[in-house]
């Protein structure tokens, strides 16, 4: 383990000391807690800022993410995302792309 | 050489989650997708994960074995692009003649267009099903309703599109 110092505000340190009490754990497993929750967050809000610019695939930001596209695609539909981005425009070339070919 | 749809990860989670992922690898000449996309969709023990491997071992579901390194390379021009593993095994292994993509993501669905690969979406082979009459108004319409139930969402737009071209 890598020692990582961190300087936070005296209130901040009480409230982390009494939620640690509440939780009943020691403050560095709480610290450690958070900072496991806080990373899946942030890079969940990283990759899901790449996808909206159309950057990255739906796929590849859940990777990326570290989460599985089922995971991913349940917190993004919380934040409005919508997955069939495309026009009736498009819809109509992929009826069009399918004409006779689904015979056999 | 017989056509092949070859569908991505969101593809056959969406259709898993509405219950309708066996149906339409009955509807379909070949429903296949490649050995990096299964392991995407059956990474995590949920639900899916069953009716994928049961309908794989079934043969079903055909799977086209891909050599990891081929699509991994983070020199790859499509990982540039922005496209994962799984889409980029679909592209190298489809056939421009014969094979058809069946994938929504739009960076993915350029790619494609761009390859000169023949691709469409999940939505658009709904109602193409439906006016081929592999699949009843009522069934169509049912699936659409389905879709909207899962994660994946579209915009009323395209909904009432897809709607009137099924009422058609």
């Amino acid at each position: 383990m890598t020692i990582v110092q961190v300087r936070v505000d005296d209130k901040e340190s009480k409230e982390l000391d009494e939620l640690a009490e509440k939780i009943g754990i020691s403050k560095s497993d709480l610290i450690r807690k958070m900072i496991k929750i806080g990373k899946k967050q942030l890079l969940f809000d990283f990759y899901y800022d790449r996808l909206t610019r159309k950057e990255i695939s739906v796929a590849r930001a859940a990777a990326a993410a570290g989460m599985s596209i089922v995971e991913f695609m349940s917190i993004a539909k919380e934040r409005g995302f919508t997955y069939f981005r495309y026009n009736s425009d498009e819809l109509l070339r992929d009826i069009q792309t399918l004409d006779g070919k689904l015979e056999g | 050489m017989n056509r092949r749809f070859l569908f991505d990860a969101s593809s056959i989670i969406v259709l898993a989650e509405t219950g309708y992922l066996a149906l339409f690898c009955d509807l379909l000449p070949s429903f296949t997708t490649t050995s990096i996309i299964i392991t995407e969709v059956t990474q995590k023990l949920t639900p899916i994960k069953k009716i994928v491997e049961e309908l794989t071992t079934k043969e079903k579901i055909f799977v086209q074995l891909v050599d990891d390194s081929s699509s991994s390379s983070s020199n790859s021009l499509y990982y540039k692009l922005g496209l994962h593993e799984g889409e980029i095994s679909l592209l190298l292994v489809s056939n421009q003649e014969t094979d058809i993509i069946v994938i929504d993501d739009l960076i993915a669905r350029s790619v494609a267009q761009a390859e000169g690969l023949l691709y469409t979406g999940l939505l658009g082979l709904v109602i193409s099903l439906k006016k081929t009459g592999k699949l009843s108004q009522e069934k169509a319409l049912d699936i659409l309703q389905a879709i909207t139930k899962t994660n994946f969402r579209m915009s009323v737009t395209l909904y009432n599109a897809i709607r009137e071209e099924l009422e058609k």
